[in-house]
């Protein structure tokens, strides 16, 4: 059921490929669609012989209207079964590779630090010998912080190649703008009962935003921090002794603030929060059904939609 | 064939010689399971034993009329210990208990032999000699007395059945000399670091010049000696080998040794020494890895407070030859991170806590990332889980949802 020419003609504009069929997408068929945002992505089941006979070269001028395709997708695929929702690529390869590195590598250095910084705990040992003894588990701290530095550049070389050298426009959808600050407010009001409504979000949301710049404050102290506990030596044939100390406080403390950041407050708002729960897929797959798309990114949608994006 | 008896008479000869032998083997093993038996009756003044016979077969061990510690009587002398069962017969093991309230003859041992002798006699065969002394130092009841008189608790038993304890095979009179039964009294630490000293003769002279052996010197009580940190149980009966794992100086156990007397306020106050040394070492990377790896030859070695103290010759970190003074300690850093220098040394905060004026800007470090983790993680929890969650719980009460 595929359709060889429109495959190829998504190919040449977009990242993030999938072997997907038809590509065809009707807005009249949206109000038949179930909110199905919680199911999976099913895996490429397949495919309705309507969806692959749909409009074939329908999406060409959607594709070339897309100016911002390769660092923010948002690209419709099509519903796994008939009456499902369609799905909005949001993810590149690239990022869900740079998130998936970043992710494990943390989530390595989190239960390999946390029991040399809680040494005394009841569960520290066990947590030790689970890594092989105390030298094992540092020896796989010291490859995960790697990792996790490396994951860092990929994403800053990613973002500079498509800037610089794909002549992408900049990325200015992510940086922190005053709507962001009203959101937070509106939010907050709407919490307390103040406000009627949630605020609306673009692309990005202001808790999404935080997340994000908030590795742009945590990596590079932990990285530089890591890397002067690592090499004291070196360091102190360049630097006053102090910053080893100093190094060890900043490392032990930021490792805190950002283990209890993404287990607490990015765990909730991207897989605990009730309209969420239990688990999002999206960063992994790149995938966001298109009803919850529509709800967690109203304004970028409709912007999408009045371009003819979608 | 030539040589064969005659029917008739070999019969009754070979009865007779069986019958002859299995007497002889009866009488025999009758003496030997229980001699008194073979012996005639024990006449009245002899004096009962007061102890069980098994295992002290050797009588005159003890009992010798010259050399015993307990001498028999000396019209008994030339007799020989095979003997001594005719008369002296072993009471009933719940006799030799001695009774609450009665005045048992075992708990007033007699110190009018001449236990120097003995010692002299015994130092021809230590091993011999220690069970001699064990005859009487391994019972209960005697025990009890050596508690009341020494004070030490009798660990001789212990000693002989724990293998890890590393004097097991060393003789009592060895470090006991003299008269053993008095010249080890009044027991003091350094007495027992001389004691020591006569066979470990480099670590007792390192010990002497020691900040711990000249505190002793000079009329200290609380000062360290040998036992204090080489002993499970603060006797020298229990020195444990110094590589063995129950040792109280064995890697992952020094730092706790110390911190034994080194963290105990009302010691430490008297001669102005810090008692957090143990706290602040356990939080560093050092104590870190002491605390969470075993202390195992295939792991790297951790540092301990020898490693940078010293231990025999420890010296205070106000002496210029300590090598954690601080013309030194740059040079102690490299014995384990080869081409440390003074940067390196000065990372190093020397238990001390960091204050404005000692580390500012360890301090205020400190400060800055106790501020932003709190006020960050606060500000998370509140705006942006805690208030969404509650929120939706409460609208959806109210069926807002």
């Amino acid at each position: 059921m595929r359709d060889p020419e429109n495959s190829r003609a998504a190919a040449g504009t977009e990242d993030n490929q999938h072997p997907t069929s038809g590509g065809g997408s009707s807005m009249e068929t949206q109000a038949a669609r179930v909110d199905n945002e919680r199911r999976g992505d099913g895996g490429g089941g397949s495919q309705p012989s309507a969806l692959g006979t749909q409009h074939p070269a329908g999406r060409t001028p959607a594709v070339q209207a897309m100016p911002r395709a390769k660092l923010a997708p948002a690209r419709i695929e099509p519903a796994v079964r008939p009456g499902e929702d369609r799905w909005i690529v949001r993810f590149t390869g690239h990022q869900r590779a740079q998130h998936f590195i970043m992710m494990s590598s943390v989530l390595i250095l989190v239960f390999t630090g946390m029991p040399q910084k809680f040494f005394d705990a009841s569960w520290s040992p066990w947590l030790i010998n689970f890594w092989g003894g105390l030298d094992r588990a540092q020896a796989i701290h010291h490859m995960a912080g790697f990792a996790m530095i490396f994951s860092a550049l990929y994403h800053v070389a990613y973002v500079l190649v498509g800037v610089l050298v794909r002549k992408e426009p900049l990325p200015v959808w992510m940086l922190p703008s005053l709507k962001d600050f009203r959101d937070f407010f509106q939010n907050t009001g709407y919490y307390l009962g103040i406000t009627k409504e949630k605020a609306k979000f673009g692309r990005f949301s202001y808790f999404e935003k935080f997340d994000y710049w908030a590795v742009f404050w945590g990596v590079p102290v932990m990285g530089i921090t890591g890397l002067i506990l690592m090499f004291p030596l070196l360091t102190t044939r360049f630097l006053p002794g102090v910053a080893v100390p100093v190094a060890t406080i900043a490392h032990s403390d930021e490792a805190l603030l950002a283990t209890g950041w993404l287990f607490v407050v990015h765990f909730y708002n991207a897989h605990l929060a009730p309209h969420i729960f239990p688990f999002n897929k999206s960063i992994f797959t790149g995938r966001v059904a298109e009803t919850r798309y529509k709800r967690e990114h109203p304004l970028e949608y409709e912007e999408r939609v009045a371009n003819q994006e979608l | 064939m030539t040589f064969m008896i005659p029917r008739r008479r070999s019969r009754g000869v070979l009865v007779a010689a069986l019958i002859s032998a299995c007497a002889v083997l009866i009488l025999l093993g009758q003496a030997y399971a229980r001699p008194a038996a073979v012996y005639a009756a024990p006449s009245e003044q002899a004096t009962p034993m007061t102890h069980p016979a098994e295992g002290r077969e050797n009588c005159l061990m003890c009992h010798d009329p010259k050399t015993g510690v307990k001498p028999a009587p000396a019209d008994h002398a030339g007799r020989t210990s095979d003997s001594c069962l005719a008369c002296h017969q072993p009471q009933p093991a719940a006799q030799s208990q001695p009774q609450q309230g009665e005045q048992a003859p075992v708990a007033t041992p007699t110190r009018t032999a001449n236990p120097t002798q003995a010692a002299e006699a015994a130092k021809v065969d230590p091993a011999s000699a220690s069970a001699a002394c064990r005859t009487c130092h391994n019972t209960p009841e005697f025990s009890t007395v050596s508690d009341l008189s020494s004070g030490l608790p009798d660990t001789a038993k212990q000693l002989e059945a724990d293998h890890s304890y590393a004097h097991r095979e060393i003789a009592c009179v060895t470090c006991h000399q003299g008269d053993p039964h008095q010249t080890m009294t009044p027991v003091t630490k350094e007495s027992i670091a001389d004691a020591c000293g006569r066979c470990h003769i480099t670590e007792r002279q390192e010990h002497v010049q020691s900040v711990h052996g000249q505190s002793l010197a000079a009329g200290g009580k609380d000062a360290a000696t040998c036992i204090d940190c080489h002993s499970t149980e603060n006797t020298p009966h229990s020195i444990a080998r110094v590589l063995s794992p129950d040792s109280p100086v064995y890697g992952g156990a020094i730092a706790a040794t110390c911190a034994k007397c080194h963290a105990k306020t009302e010691v430490m106050q008297q001669y102005g020494i810090p008692t957090d040394v143990y706290k602040t070492y356990l939080t560093t990377f050092h104590g870190k890895a002491n605390v969470l790896s075993p202390y195992e030859i295939t792991q790297h070695p951790k540092a301990t407070c020898i490693n940078c103290h010293g231990y025999h010759d420890i010296k205070a970190d106000s002496d210029p030859t300590s090598p954690v003074a601080p013309a030194n300690l740059a040079k102690t850093c490299a014995g384990c991170h080869p081409g440390a220098g003074e940067q390196f040394a000065a990372g190093w905060l020397g238990h001390k806590e960091a204050t404005p004026q000692q580390f500012p800007a360890v301090y205020f470090a400190e400060r800055f990332f106790f501020f932003l983790t709190s006020s960050v993680l606060t500000f998370g929890f509140i705006f942006m889980v805690a208030m969404e969650l509650g929120s939706w719980i409460l609208r959806r009460k109210s069926g807002q949802h």
